[in-house]
């Protein structure tokens, strides 16, 4: 023993310090063999201490500072594994082991694994395991998806899976916003999401899948089992010099069986909160199956509203708006799921616009001065419940319905021609809608749908204005001081759509419908001149009670069929009519039969040339404002009529797109023609004064329209910046009549061409200019033109992650406008994100030059005139955002 | 005559009389990118020489019919199928790989493993599996091997240890290969015709690739974010490669 200690403690040095090498050769039978795998293994504990594979000649060697028992295993594909035992100390410096295999017959060896896989793709859904992609510092679910493979965010939030925008975010297959879904993935934690599912080829209507022509994309999330109630949300204030200032705030919840969401947004910027709802409130669907009815509203008569503005609309709206909404998903059980959404919005509005109108027609020539000041007044309430049955796997029934209440309060203060005048608009909306849809997939690629419709809408209206102007049309009224008119439009619609969608071989479809819409509208006017309150006449032929209805049978069928690089779409509508029309008593009625066809084609000529065309031929039946007998007051000094009888309007249209390269090669041309012909088009005899102008629609043939668009992309490598070329020609022509000139020609032609020029820098800054003209043109009995200017320049500054600054700069310039022509305008925005994810300040500044007026230029086909609309001031505004 | 003589000469040179065997290893590769080449399947071709490992399809897994998506705005120049060729016994690997705008076939003759050799064990199929670990350019990663199958072949630039690696994964699963289908066959078909479609001469070297990727990231993302419409912010010119990137040690174009 002693002597054993003794051994041990004068070899120990040498133990650790000594190197053994092993080395020797591999053979078979005949000779060397090369590649042989040579493993030194720990005998008892099998670990692995040295390895190497033998060289050509079958030589190999292996170093070891270990001692013990050991292994080696010597083995290669196609020979049995040898395994020799070896005993190393520190005294052996070398040691020779030559190894011999034998032939091992190896015949097929296929072994499948199964393994849990962080990405699995089952035809159209991929899903991701967010454990694989996360490492922790995501916050939000817009951090997360930035994680996830193929799915691209931008600066603005909007997600794209490619460059394709997704149609929505679920959560655990529940849909609250549809397209509005920045709000949930901007503010919804990420650490809830277990799965995310990449859902392709995505319909609305489950059943649908895979049978319907979609190529909609859309996200789901799968909350874990721990995660259902939390709630989270937004708060953003921002406070700014002269009141200015808005408040935005989400707070949802999303357990596994009820969802919630609550939004509310103040302020008094300019901005319109509605439109991040919007999507909710009217869904916007083109083609898609059971949608019938989702074109159907009432028309209202008069509108005291800003006008569109080719300008920022922001800039010119005056508001104090308050929004609340609130939301919720139910799902009581399995097969049912109950959506509710409402929202209250309650907003006031200030307008002022000053005009000059140059009326220049034969038997007129005047000029109008108008200085108005419009203030709305509007209070909404809207509701919506869905209610989604799944009876089974493949039948299903959706029930929606939708109220609507709107209060409108309009005053306008408009100095006409010198005189002080009071336009007053008391209107209403009241609208019911339901909707009842009945889905069942009896095969596997054949879906049938039943879909029933019910709306009733209606729009009162009152309207009065504290001048008479009207002498010279109602001569008798001689003490009259004032008018008025009371107005209620009705509306409302039943339709039935029986709907067969069937998916053939190779990818064509077949979709055949069956349906019969009704729809009803009643137009009740009372046109009243006035004594101070007293009624002193009711002209006739400015009184309406025109009921109009309208069945619509029909059948529609279209046929999508792809032969080698072409794709065609065949589609052929037969609608048989019955319309009936009741105009002050007199009733009449009408059962026209006719045909719309249409035909479709594309061509992927190759990789670089694409080629798309389409004909449609359409019939199109009169509405309720083309068929009424007597005039309505539209405006302070305007009244109309319509034609007073039944109408249908012929029209053709072509269009071809042609595509050269892809949008991210260096060049790309992107080419629009299209070309309408409206064979019948409703047109106006107009007798045109100072004070009024009172028209009527008039049928007449052959209304022609051309627009012809370019864009060329051009990058230039030596300054990192691209150039986009913008070219536009649009020519329409058209026939009217004003003060019983006969049919005169309206020739417009319009013309843009614009150049932009933008940076791809590296660095923190980057920036985008741009300009464009356009020059107008129209002709008739006087032939007017004018060319504008638009340019812009914007810098962007990003410093860091953290710290950015934007600035925009834009210049209008009104050729035809001798003074004060040319206008400046500066906004400014800079972000710090103080704590990630968290907190965030910035500072807005809008109107920099403090531009207070804005002057337009416009022409028409009597005159000219020059609009100049009042601007919100320069504002300030500090931002802080905070997300809980 | 004379020339398929000597064929059969340098044929019987380099097999010796060495009894040759085919494998064929399926494997889910997949990585995450901020484009769309991420979940592919790949088949490891090897035999006593050499091995390969290649794309199976064209397999673009997110296929997007909308004009002029992401995905078909990187520019498809000569996309051969991305492969990894690598001789037994050897470090160096060719591989070829696209940058944003372009392919190049590179020669990474920088590849050191340091594997470290655990004893955890595993079974893959019905292979016992070796748990190595490693820290490669950037990041760590985790290999199972077999020295059942006694060849230093593996997915991707993976190599080196003594059996072939059936799963690696790296520490924050971007990349993730493991193999779904082994067949291990005696060698009657021969693989030396997978490389006549491919070039292994013409390389550059993985110093050169680098910086050419870099390059052409830079050209890239400026085209696109030069493009975008008023008011939208500009590509962000992240750091070429960080998470977009197996090797991160080579990222040497940052903004």
């Amino acid at each position: 023993m002693f002597r054993l200690i003794i051994f041990i403690i004068c070899v120990l040095p040498f133990f650790s310090f000594s190197q053994t090498a092993i080395t020797g050769s591999v053979k078979d039978e005949s000779s060397n063999l090369y590649s042989v795998s040579v493993i030194l293994k720990d005998s008892l504990s099998k670990s692995i201490i040295a390895y190497t594979y033998t060289d050509d000649e079958g030589i190999y060697q292996l170093k070891t500072n270990k001692t013990g028992r050991f292994n080696l295993v010597v083995s290669s594909l196609g020979y049995e594994a040898k395994t020799v035992p070896l005993v190393l100390n520190s005294e052996q410096k070398n040691l020779k082991i030559d190894v011999v295999l034998k032939e091992k017959p190896m015949d097929l060896d296929e072994v499948i694994i199964q393994a849990e896989s962080p990405i699995s793709i089952s035809n159209d859904t991929i899903n991701f395991k967010t454990k694989y992609f996360t490492d922790g510092t995501e916050q939000t679910v817009e951090d997360l998806l930035r994680r996830i493979p193929g799915l691209q965010i931008d600066s603005e939030g909007t997600i794209k899976v490619g460059n394709q925008e997704i149609e929505k975010l679920m959560v655990d297959g529940d849909d609250l916003f549809e397209k509005g879904y920045k709000i949930l993935s901007k503010n919804m934690p990420a650490y809830p999401i277990e799965e995310v599912e990449v859902l392709k080829n995505y319909s609305n209507n489950r059943l649908l899948k895979g049978v319907e022509e979609s190529n909609k994309v859309a996200l789901n999330l799968k909350l874990d089992e721990k995660s259902k109630r939390i709630w989270f949300g937004n708060i953003e204030t921002s406070i700014g010099n002269d009141s200015f200032y808005q408040l935005k705030g989400n707070l949802m919840n999303f357990g596994k069986k009820n969802k919630y969401y609550f939004l509310t947004n103040l302020n008094s910027i300019g901005y319109n909160a509605t439109g991040d709802i919007q999507n909710l409130v009217r869904p916007f669907r083109i083609n898609e199956p059971a949608s019938i009815g989702d074109n159907q509203s009432v028309n209202a008569l008069l509108s005291l509203s800003p006008p569109q503005l080719n300008f920022k609309k922001s800039r010119t709206n005056f508001n104090n708006a308050e929004l609340v909404s609130l939301n919720a998903i139910f799902n009581p059980t399995e097969k049912l799921k109950i959506k509710t959404l409402g929202f209250f919005n309650w907003d006031e509005t200030d307008f002022f616009r000053n005009s000059t109108d140059f009326v220049d027609v034969s038997g007129a020539s005047f000029t109008n001065t108008e200085d108005y000041q419009l203030q709305n007044k509007k209070r909404i309430a809207f509701g919506k419940l869905d209610f989604i049955y799944n009876f089974s796997k493949t039948k299903m029934l959706e029930a929606t319905t939708k109220y609507n209440n709107g209060d409108f309060d309009d005053v306008s203060n408009l100095v006409f021609n010198g005189n002080s005048t009071l336009e007053n608009l008391q209107h209403q909306n009241t609208l019911f809608d339901q909707k009842i849809s009945y889905s069942t997939k009896f095969d596997d690629k054949k879906v049938f749908l039943l879909t029933g419709r019910f709306i009733d809408e209606e729009s009162p209206q009152s309207y009065s204005f504290n001048e008479f102007f009207y002498d010279d049309l109602f001569p008798a009224s001689d003490n009259a001081n004032n008018v008025s008119q009371q107005s209620n439009s009705q509306m409302k619609f039943a339709g039935i759509n029986a709907h067969l969608l069937d998916r053939r071989d190779k990818g064509n479809l077949l979709e055949l419908q069956l349906g019969n819409e009704f729809r009803e509208d009643k137009l009740f006017t009372t046109f009243s001149v006035l004594e101070d309150n007293s009624i002193i006449d009711q002209p006739t032929g400015y009184q309406n009670q025109t009921k109009y209805q309208v069945n619509d049978l029909y059948f529609k069928s279209k046929y999508l069929f792809k032969i080698k690089d072409f794709g065609f779409t065949a589609k052929l509508d037969a609608h048989q009519l019955f319309n009936r029309l009741e105009n002050n008593n007199l009733s009449d009625h009408q059962s026209p039969f006719f045909i719309n066809p249409s035909l479709g084609m594309d061509w992927k000529i190759n990789g670089k040339n694409k080629l798309m065309t389409s004909y449609s031929y359409t019939t199109t039946n009169a509405g309720v404002l083309d068929v009424f007998d007597d005039f309505v007051m539209t405006g302070f000094r305007s009244f109309t009529k319509g034609t007073g009888d039944f109408n249908q309007l012929d029209a053709s249209s072509l269009v071809f797109n042609y595509q050269l390269g892809n949008w991210s090669d260096r060049f790309f041309a992107n080419t629009f023609i299209i070309y309408n012909k409206n064979h019948d088009f409703f047109s106006t005899n107009t007798q045109l004064q100072q004070n009024f102008a009172q028209s009527e629609k008039i049928l007449i043939k052959d209304r022609e329209f051309i627009s012809i668009n370019s864009d060329l992309d051009f990058y230039f490598k030596s300054i990192s910046s691209n150039l986009k070329l913008d070219l536009g020609y649009t020519k329409s022509e058209f026939k009217n009549i004003v003060n019983s000139t006969g049919l005169r020609e309206v020739t417009s032609n319009n013309y843009n061409y614009g150049l932009e020029l933008r940076s791809g820098f590296r660095g923190a800054f980057n920036y985008h200019a741009g300009t464009k003209w356009t020059t107008s043109q129209i002709k008739t009995t006087i032939d007017n033109s004018f060319t504008n200017n638009v340019s812009f320049l914007d810098l962007s500054f990003v410093f860091n992650d953290k710290f950015d600054v934007q600035m925009q700069s834009e210049l209008y310039y009104f050729g035809n406008l001798e003074t004060d022509n040319t206008y400046y305008f500066l906004d400014f925005d800079a972000r710090y994100k103080l704590i990630e994810n968290k907190l965030t300040l910035g500072l807005s500044a809008k109107n920099l030059f403090n531009t207070e007026r804005f002057r337009s230029f416009s022409i028409s086909d009597i005159g000219f005139s020059t609009t100049e609309y009042r601007l919100l001031p320069r504002f300030v505004l500090l931002k802080m955002e905070y997300r809980f | 005559m004379k020339n398929i003589s000597l064929i059969f000469f340098f044929f019987s040179l380099t097999i010796y009389c060495q009894k040759t065997y085919n494998g064929e290893i399926i494997y889910q590769d997949s990585f995450k990118t901020a484009s769309n080449n991420i979940i592919s399947s790949y088949t490891l071709y090897f035999n006593n020489n050499f091995s390969f490992y290649i794309l199976n399809t064209k397999a673009i897994p997110i296929k997007n019919n909308a004009n002029g998506t992401l995905s078909s705005l990187i520019p498809e120049q000569s996309s051969k199928k991305p492969f990894y060729y690598k001789e037994l016994n050897k470090e160096n690997v060719i591989f070829n790989s696209k940058t944003l705008l372009r392919q190049y076939t590179v020669n990474d003759n920088a590849l050191k493993f340091n594997w470290k050799i655990h004893n955890d064990e595993r079974i893959i199929g019905k292979h016992t599996c070796r748990k190595a670990t490693t820290e490669f350019r950037g990041r760590k990663y985790t290999a199972w091997f077999t020295s059942e199958i006694p060849v230093d072949y593996g997915p991707r630039k993976f190599n080196g240890l003594p059996g072939l690696i059936l799963e690696i994964y790296d520490e924050k699963r971007i990349y993730r290969a493991y193999a779904k289908n082994l067949k291990i066959n005696s060698g009657t078909e021969n693989f030396e015709k997978l490389l006549t479609d491919i070039n292994l001469s013409n390389s550059i070297t993985y110093e050169e690739f680098l910086s050419k990727r870099c390059d052409d990231a830079i050209k890239f993302k400026s085209l696109i974010s030069s493009k975008m419409p008023r008011g939208s912010g500009n590509l962000k010119l992240n750091k070429v490669g960080s998470s977009e990137n197996l090797e991160i040690n080579s990222d040497v174009c940052l903004d």
